[in-house]
């Protein structure tokens, strides 16, 4: 069917603001192959590669996607198992209290990030969470829980309840069902969450400025500090190299889910 | 085409003599969901769309309605090229599946909203509109949202709003479908009666074969995005021309003509006995008459519907044929028991292999 | 709910009790010189000029960036809701696009694009639009050009979830009752999508409420909003009681206004779908 419902110049229109959204990722590409001192656009033919030279003999950058990278994923891990099994717990329920819980569970999502950052840092001195590598993570995955409960929440919600009561008629225990039934028909959704808790620790700041000092640095945390300092073009290299990185997780994201469809036979 | 004249032309015109489909096909990629379908509609009749899912029918009925265009072909009202006016100017009424009512709107409003559009004066509204919500019988619940509605009253208030700006042709699509089987046979009666009180055009698209039979004054049998066969109710379940058409329209059985007829066998035709056509006899039955045949066999199976019983029977050739017997009028059959079976001549009626 | 439900949720219910909850209230006692109950804190806040100016000046963006982000937002998602699958594909590719960027590396970018010898201004010398470059950054218009540069994407999802559920039909149905295109939009489609853009309003303007990143950034110092001066106050000049003074207050605000909407999608919803 051709609906029409949308005039050419909306369509137009659209375009244009949709351009507006990718233009910043697509400019800075360019400007990190600037063979300058400065950050600018390059000619068009004096392209370098100087600065990604410059990042790999710079261990402060190679530290901070270490310690980035190691944060991430305990981050992701810990919101996504904690979150997954709450989920289960309230879908399963299903009163008026787990919908209660469910809500207070949201909070942090809400409440804006810098009172989250200065509550945790006045907490995180006090029992020695301060400036480590678990105390930086624990604090991501605060900032992810909400997120993640959505995520597999909505999943869940496509479940059939039924699905789960076969399996306890059927002699399993609510562990078992959990395990055997429910977790393997929730994967699309878990590695959805556990990808989006990855990506918010990888790019968080503002609480990580708070709780974080000199012996955990995230990339993040260098790039903040290189733009305010002086806008170096190392920043767009690195900037450039966590976008590629961001599109080519994407790229295998949405592979994966085509194979998942080509392979369930619903690809229409 | 889309230009302020041709609408003011639409939206006055009132009267037509015909809407004639063109050849039209529809295209998805390489798949014809319409494939060639010529037919009119007459000013005045109740036309069907009949068929199963899949076969073009209500692709066909959307290009009516203006909201899908013609890969191929045209549409015409009388001398007039429809096929890319846009649904608005075509001043016809769509009753759609589901019946698309403005949920945020009361039943009034609803049934208000064409009028408003076509700027019509608020008294007149009021007025208009009461008149056809009592037409419907719906005057009590002007002022209740379509989710306080049955099932019943939905369908009703679509059809209010779809009759109220005159539109010269209106479209249902499978406007009965959703609902329970009893509700159906009496919105099946009002629709008729609402038909002949108006004196409308109506082109109704379904799935089902007694609905198509018992409310259409002509029926357009589709099978796979073409047209299999039209004709009135009548002359379809009579003298259906493919065996699409036959297996589709009611229960059939159908012989080789040597059978039937007695005589020599014509293999490119079989002849189609409706079961209600066939009579059943004690085993020892003798023919009555010039035009009847008969011929012995056994009782496989039967099965009671109450008015009638339907009985499957095996001659000795093997063939099964499916019998349907008043209840009123049957002899005691039993499972396994032989009878004689018998039909006339004249109820065979020969269809292409 | 049973025993063995509730252990399922008891996990992360402890983790953000001991180590979310906890804390929160443990700033709420700051703001209030616990173990007093001293609302000195709250009346400098009321009392304060600085305070007062950056509020307004947060108000103002806010409003602005929440205003725009949703106009800008429904355009896409009505476009989204009725383009043919491939167009749809592409969009949601551009419109994903930042998502998978870092938000500070989209600052960083925009400083690139709006500064004084940046390409947008060198872009307008360049076709003769202007003759001097425009200030685009270090003041509102940039902080505003990032946060809904930030926004749009997470309005988009939200419209775009409570458009597909207005059914098509309704459309074709205002159509061929003789309804134009801006009839069916301004009639049927704008009123039943109406909670849809109070769930938008709503996120857009608690999540702007809150920036950090962005202001710092953008605003260079010279645009300040609530968050940048709760940090200075905390970070620079140790003002605790006032900074988590602050916090408190924004963070009630927000959490009222979700309750308000939330409220207020619901008895809408009761009376109309």
């Amino acid at each position: 069917m051709n609906p029409d419902f949308t005039s050419y110049f909306w369509k137009t229109v659209s375009l244009v603001i949709a351009f507006f959204l990718a233009a910043p990722a697509i400019v800075i590409i360019p400007v990190s192959l600037t063979p300058s001192n400065y950050i600018e656009m390059p000619g068009v033919s004096d392209f370098s590669l100087r600065h990604y030279h410059e990042l790999l003999k710079d261990n402060r950058w190679t530290t901070a996607a270490w310690d980035s990278l190691r944060i991430a994923l305990l981050s992701s891990f810990l919101a996504t198992s904690l979150s997954l099994v709450a989920s289960i717990g309230i879908w399963r329920s299903q009163s008026k209290w787990s919908a209660a819980i469910q809500s207070a569970l949201l909070v942090p999502l809400i409440i804006p990030q810098i009172a989250t950052a200065l509550a945790l840092y006045s907490i995180w001195v006090q029992t020695g969470l301060y400036d480590t590598l678990i105390g930086v993570a624990i604090a991501h995955a605060i900032l992810a829980v909400p997120f993640c409960i959505v995520t597999i929440s909505s999943s869940l919600s496509n479940l059939d309840p039924r699905l789960d009561k076969a399996a306890l008629s059927l002699g399993a225990s609510h562990f078992r069902s959990m395990w055997d039934v429910l977790i393997p028909s929730l994967k699309p959704g878990i590695a959805a969450a556990a990808l989006f808790s990855f990506v918010l620790s990888w790019d968080e700041v503002v609480v990580t400025l708070f709780v974080a000092s000199r012996s955990v640095s995230t990339l993040p945390r260098e790039i903040w500090n290189g733009v305010r300092e002086n806008l170096d073009p190392s920043v767009a290299a690195v900037s450039t190299l966590l976008i590629l990185i961001s599109i080519c997780i994407a790229l295998v994201a949405w592979a994966k889910d085509l194979s998942v469809r080509a392979k369930s036979g619903e690809r229409q | 085409m889309n230009d302020m004249k041709t609408r003011g032309k639409f939206l006055d015109m009132d009267t037509f003599e015909a809407v004639r489909i063109d050849n039209v096909s529809k295209y998805y990629g390489a798949v014809a969901a319409v494939k060639d379908v010529d037919c009119t509609v007459q000013s005045g009749e109740f036309l069907t769309l009949l068929g199963p899912s899949g076969s073009g029918k209500t692709t066909l009925l959307m290009m009516l309605a203006g909201f899908t265009t013609p890969s191929e072909g045209q549409i015409w009202v009388d001398t007039k090229d429809i096929t890319h006016v846009p649904p608005e100017q075509r001043n016809f009424g769509v009753v759609f599946q589901g019946y698309a009512l403005f949920p945020h709107m009361t039943v009034f409003d609803n049934v208000a909203y064409p009028l408003r559009l076509r700027k019509m004066p608020a008294r007149q509204i009021r007025q208009k509109v009461e008149q056809i919500l009592s037409l419907v019988r719906l005057d009590a619940y002007a002022d209740r949202h379509p989710r306080q509605l049955s099932g019943g009253q939905q369908q009703r208030t679509a059809l209010a709003r779809t009759l109220v700006y005159d539109p010269i042709l209106i479209l249902l699509d499978e406007s009965l479908g959703a609902l329970d089987k009893q509700l159906r046979g009496e919105l099946q009666q009002e629709l008729k009666a609402l038909h002949r009180q108006l004196g409308r055009t109506f082109v109704n698209v379904t799935h089902d074969q007694q609905e198509a039979l018992d409310m259409s004054d002509r029926i357009v049998v589709m099978n796979e995005g073409g047209v299999e066969q039209i004709g009135t109710p009548r002359e379809l379940y009579e003298r259906p021309n493919s065996r699409f058409v036959v297996e589709f329209l009611g229960d059939s059985n159908l012989l080789p003509t040597s059978l039937a007829f007695g005589g020599t066998d014509d293999p490119s035709r079989s002849a189609l006995i409706r079961p209600e056509a066939i009579s059943i006899g004690a085993s020892d039955t003798k023919p009555t008459g010039e035009d009847q045949m008969m011929v012995r066999a056994t009782v496989r199976s039967t099965s009671y519907f109450g008015s009638d019983q339907l009985v499957e029977v095996a001659l000795d050739s093997g063939l099964t044929l499916r019998v349907r017997v008043n209840s009123a009028h049957a002899i005691p059959i039993e499972e396994g028991g032989s009878v004689s079976i018998s039909w006339e001549r004249r109820n065979l009626h020969l269809v292409d292999n | 709910m049973t025993r063995s439900q509730f252990a399922y949720i008891l996990p992360v219910l402890l983790f953000l009790v001991l180590l979310y909850f906890l804390p929160m209230f443990k700033i709420v006692g700051i703001s209030l010189e616990f173990p007093d109950f001293d609302l000195k804190h709250y009346v400098k806040l009321y009392e304060s000029n600085a305070v007062r100016r950056i509020a307004w000046t947060t108000f103002v963006i806010c409003t602005a960036t929440t205003i725009i982000t949703v106009f800008l937002s429904y355009i896409l998602a009505y476009d989204l809701r009725f383009a043919s699958p491939g167009r749809q594909k592409f969009m949601f590719m551009l419109v994903l696009l930042p998502l998978w960027t870092s938000a500070l590396i989209r600052c960083v970018a925009w400083l690139i694009l709006l500064r004084q010898n940046g390409l947008v201004n060198e872009a307008l010398m360049f076709v003769g639009a202007i003759d001097t470059p425009l200030e685009l950054v270090r003041n509102k218009i940039g902080v505003i050009v990032g946060m809904v540069h930030f926004l749009v994407p997470f309005a988009v999802l939200t419209l775009y979830a409570s458009f597909r559920d207005i059914d098509e039909r309704l459309m074709q149905a205002s159509r061929s009752l003789g309804g134009r295109r801006i009839d069916t939009l301004s009639k049927v489609f704008l009123p039943l999508s109406a909670t849809g853009v109070l769930q938008a309003v709503t996120l857009t303007f608690v999540f702007s409420l809150g920036f950090y990143v962005t202001p710092a950034l953008l605003g260079g110092g010279r645009t300040v909003m609530l968050s940048e001066y709760v940090s200075v106050s905390v970070l620079q000049t140790l003002r605790w009681g006032l900074g988590t003074a602050i916090c408190i207050v924004l963070a009630v605000l927000c959490i009222g206004l979700v309750l308000l909407s939330q409220r207020a999608i619901k008895r809408w919803n009761g009376a109309v779908a």
